[in-house]
């Protein structure tokens, strides 16, 4: 087909033009922008999936690497939808910080590792007991990597006192975060860990620590992840709000499936650099769920405040304050 | 610059009281100028608690800072003496200041030390320069995962980090002082009678310290900067480990006290160097821009 130089510069500049003119122009109705934040981790990075279940709004995603910019970022409206931790949100709350909660997430995730030349069996306490009275008795510390401020921290608190641990009396815990906790047990500076997955299971699988147990036998259960919004935002925008819920129940429930955690899987390995075997240990850990359990919450933060990281404990009526909980 | 006798009968006598009074003038005039930038964030900071043009939930007002050193300290109402943070001002400052002193005082002598080496000696350059400029720009808190290794978890890991922050720009701009040491100085010397180690004591060094003093000045700025860092893992005490703790848990009003105790720590602790050292480099100052 002979083409003038003419009529091909024409169709190259319609072309362009059309490109270039906004949606509106041509009758398409823009779609609404919405900036999801997400913490880095397993449990975490599910969220990314969101925009297949919010078709209506042109979603784009960004990381951060701790709690307290993801928060800094939601109440500036650089992100309109934060993932958080529980800790995190309680911490908020406790300071009457504008945010809400608008879903859960993902939950568990959690686990206590110890080390392996320690050969304390999976689940014996008594065993694990003995071990921290030897230690006691050679005037040494059974020391334990914890990562303040985390989830996992105050589970571990939890779970200690339920078994009769004293946290400063009987064991120590070092603030050490989770990628430092395999080098923390391999030097011998620590006998356990309390790390979130992968890490945990990268750990068992590279033959530094053994699994003793997952942390969720104490008052507040296995909560770990749960989604954000800021106050002026829900009121300004009650349809994104709702739409947001709607979107994170479909989410969570999609993640249930064979397809969901396959996608999941894949979105992990993008996320950080885990062998596969490690994301399906992984995956099998964790439990999407969009419900936020009030009463699981409370004890949370009952135990925040006990060990002095709240200056009271939170009440019920305060909390609700902070929870806008309403999809379709 | 002469101290005022204040014995001296002669101070009493007008001249000298007059001198007395200039000098305590200019002092106080210095010490204003200083005061600007500071009483100018403090106003718009003050302003900003009544405007809310910052968002209020994540800059607290200085009262809120208050108190927050007021429970820090030991003090304040008694619904805040549960926090993990009561009356834990004087032992986190000390065990802060005790780790960033042995540190910065192994930095300091190391630092120095080889940079004296590489600076007078080409052997020593090319021994000790292409590695130190490969862990250099290192940034030293990516180097925890190793530093538990090697030296587990405990504060000799943040004197190492510590150390490790404040070393390279202490050697580095030592060897290079060093090096810049006009040759005529060392020939000078040489014709004087001095030994090699002589020539260091008495010629190189003198001739390198107002550069080095300034290495260590800055140095002490870093010592700080990882101390802090690196008390936010692996330990149970401290100014940094306070102010993570408190960061993780959205106590600004804490986290924003212990920025001002660090701050005013760093400000003391540059200012003891500079008093250490002021006597050494008075010649330079003399002879320097601000002497003409």
């Amino acid at each position: 087909m002979n083409i003038s130089r003419r009529t091909f510069i024409t169709n190259i500049a319609i072309a362009g033009v059309s490109l270039a003119l906004p949606p509106i122009v041509y009758g398409a109705t823009p779609k609404p922008k919405l900036t999801v934040g997400f913490l880095q981790g397993a449990n975490s990075v599910a969220i990314t999936l969101l925009g297949r279940f919010m078709p209506n709004y042109q979603v784009s995603y960004r990381s951060f690497s701790d709690i307290s910019t993801i928060t800094a970022a939601l109440t500036e409206n650089d992100i309109q939808v934060a993932q958080n931790i529980y800790t995190a949100f309680l911490g908020m709350v406790s300071k009457g910080l504008p945010v809400s909660a608008v879903s859960g997430q993902c939950n568990g995730g959690s686990d206590l590792v110890v080390r392996k030349d320690l050969l304390i069996p999976p689940g014996s306490w008594q065993d694990l007991k003995k071990v921290i009275t030897e230690y006691k008795a050679k005037g040494k510390h059974f020391r334990i990597a914890s990562f303040f401020g985390s989830v996992q921290d105050i589970e571990l608190r939890l779970l200690l006192e339920k078994m009769g641990i004293t946290v400063n009396a009987d064991v120590h815990l070092i603030n050490v975060p989770y990628p430092g906790m395999s080098q923390a047990m391999a030097s011998g500076a620590a006998e356990a860990a309390a790390p979130v997955q992968p890490f945990g299971v990268e750990m068992e699988l590279s033959g530094l620590a053994s699994h003793f147990v997952y942390p969720y036998d104490q008052p507040a259960g296995d909560l770990t992840n749960l989604v954000l919004m800021a106050d002026p935002y829900i009121s300004s925008s009650p349809a994104v709000f709702k739409d947001v819920g709607t979107g994170m129940i479909a989410l969570t429930e999609y993640l249930k499936t064979t397809e969901g955690q396959h996608l999941w899987g894949q979105v992990v390995a993008k996320y950080s650099n885990v062998s596969s075997k490690a994301i399906d240990l992984t995956l099998e850990q964790l439990t999407p769920s969009y419900t936020l359990p009030i009463q699981k919450m409370l004890s949370m933060g009952d135990a925040m405040a006990k060990y002095g990281f709240l200056d009271k404990p939170i009440s019920k009526e305060q909390l609700l304050q902070h929870i806008h909980y309403a999809p379709a | 610059m002469n101290s005022v006798n204040v014995q001296d009968e002669k101070f009493y006598s007008g001249k000298s009281m007059s001198k007395w009074w200039r000098r305590a003038g200019l002092r106080a005039a210095n010490v204003s100028l200083g005061l600007i930038i500071p009483s100018v964030i403090l106003t718009v900071w003050l302003l900003d608690g009544f405007f809310h043009w910052l968002p209020s939930a994540l800059i607290p007002t200085p009262r809120e800072i208050f108190i927050a050193l007021e429970v820090w300290s030991g003090h304040g109402a008694e619904r805040y003496h549960q926090l993990f943070y009561w009356n834990m001002l004087a032992s986190d400052t000390s065990i802060t200041l005790i780790r960033l002193s042995i540190g910065f005082v192994l930095a300091v002598f190391i630092g120095v030390g080889s940079g004296i080496a590489i600076g007078m000696s080409p052997f020593a350059d090319n021994l000790l320069t292409p590695t130190f400029r490969v862990l250099g720009p290192i940034p030293p808190i990516t180097i925890f995962p190793l530093a538990i290794i090697l030296l587990g978890l405990g504060s000799q890991t943040n004197i190492f980090l510590t150390f490790y922050g404040a070393f390279f720009p202490i050697m580095a701009a030592s060897a290079t002082a060093v090096a810049s040491v006009p040759r005529d100085f060392l020939r000078a010397g040489r014709m004087l009678g001095y030994s090699g180690f002589h020539r260091i004591i008495l010629v190189v060094l003198p001739s390198a310290l107002p550069a080095i003093i300034g290495s260590i000045r800055l140095g002490l700025g870093l010592a700080w900067m990882m101390e802090v860092t690196s008390e936010m893992m692996g330990v149970h005490s401290g100014l940094g480990y306070t102010m993570w703790n408190a960061y993780n848990y959205f106590d600004y009003s804490e986290v924003y006290a212990a920025m001002l105790v660090i701050g005013s720590c760093g400000f003391a602790s540059d200012y003891i160097v500079r008093l250490i050292t002021k006597k050494s480099v008075a010649w330079h100052e003399q002879t320097g821009v601000r002497g003409s």
